[in-house]
């Protein structure tokens, strides 16, 4: 199989439609498996926005993973003060995805190296990662990769 | 919410093959190998056109009665198993409820009705393919009490 290699950098402007484009896939496929998950009518749009926001958001590290010179997925992770804490500084990855057909070859993992090497950088001292709990591929993902599990997060209708 | 299951008219194609590309898409998230075609969206046009001329398969809707809107389909092909008893089977190609319509007995609901006219139909049995990895189908099937009847297997060439 051919085997392309793989490029972690930063995200620049010139990164936004790419961006854009794994946002709301990344969306789109966590939309499956919860419905308090269900993307926006306008999430094409949005997706923009957010993409634009992100490369210039100094609370968070967003990386990209370029093959055959074309941006194939993306990290964001946001980093956290919690001064009541001894690791006060947390790094939080809320979105990871790699586009399906450069699955399988360590791109995420060389998505989430990266993050972790800028956010030590950054005096984090641990790194966390959201994702729906019913995502197994995610769990599965950050297991094998030394995560274990830390917070939960429970939701209910507000009914009203 | 009132939701209603009935079979799909010619007046359903578009919507339908709207949640068939989705349930594709949703596939390929979960296997490199279910890579979809460029032309996904005129595919499955095809796909369902083709479906509702077809004896030996049909699709069912579930229609939220508040504003009409598609929340979810099956679809089910009636096979001849030639060698085995019963020799009618029912597979459930395809199924799909949109996920803001998740968690409120939809999947049930199309699988209840779809066994229903597939008993009609004659079958003895009723089966679902579904990609290894799709956890989401798993864990449904087994809600429903289904259980493993044989493997596919692949290699690429």
């Amino acid at each position: 199989m051919y085997e392309p290699s793989v490029v972690v950098r930063r995200a620049e402007a010139r990164d936004a439609e790419a961006l854009a484009g794994l946002i709301e896939r990344f969306y789109r496929f966590n939309e499956e498996f919860d419905p308090a998950w269900a993307v926006a009518a306008e999430a094409g749009e949005k997706a923009l926005e957010l993409a634009k926001a992100y490369i210039t958001d100094e609370n968070s590290v967003v990386l990209v993973a370029e093959a055959d010179g074309r941006v194939v997925g993306f990290v964001r992770a946001e980093v956290r003060d919690r001064p009541m804490l001894e690791a006060g500084r947390i790094g939080v990855i809320v979105e990871l995805y790699v586009h399906p057909q450069y699955r399988r070859r360590g791109v995420a993992g060389r998505l989430v190296d990266e993050a972790l090497r800028q956010l030590a950088g950054r005096g984090v001292r641990v790194l966390g990662a959201e994702f729906p709990s019913a995502n197994v591929i995610a769990r599965r993902f950050y297991e094998k990769h030394g995560f274990r599990p830390y917070t939960s997060v429970y939701i209910r209708d507000v009914g009203v | 919410m009132r939701i209603t299951v009935r079979k799909a008219g010619e007046g359903d194609v578009v919507e339908v093959a709207t949640l068939i590309a989705r349930l594709k898409s949703l596939n390929e998230e979960l296997d490199p190998h279910f890579k979809v075609v460029h032309d996904i969206d005129s595919i499955a046009l095809d796909y369902v056109e083709n479906t509702l001329k077809q004896d030996n398969a049909f699709i069912l809707v579930a229609e939220d009665s508040d504003n009409g809107t598609i929340v979810g389909i099956i679809r089910v092909e009636i096979v001849d198993r030639l060698f085995y008893e019963p020799r009618l089977k029912a597979v459930v190609t395809d199924i799909y409820v949109r996920p803001r319509y998740r968690r409120k007995r939809v999947g049930i609901l199309l699988l209840e009705k779809a066994a229903e006219e597939a008993r009609r139909r004659g079958a003895g049995i009723i089966t679902a393919v579904y990609p290894a990895d799709n956890v989401i189908a798993a864990s449904f099937y087994e809600k429903m009490g289904f259980t493993r009847l044989q493997e596919e297997v692949y290699k690429p060439l």
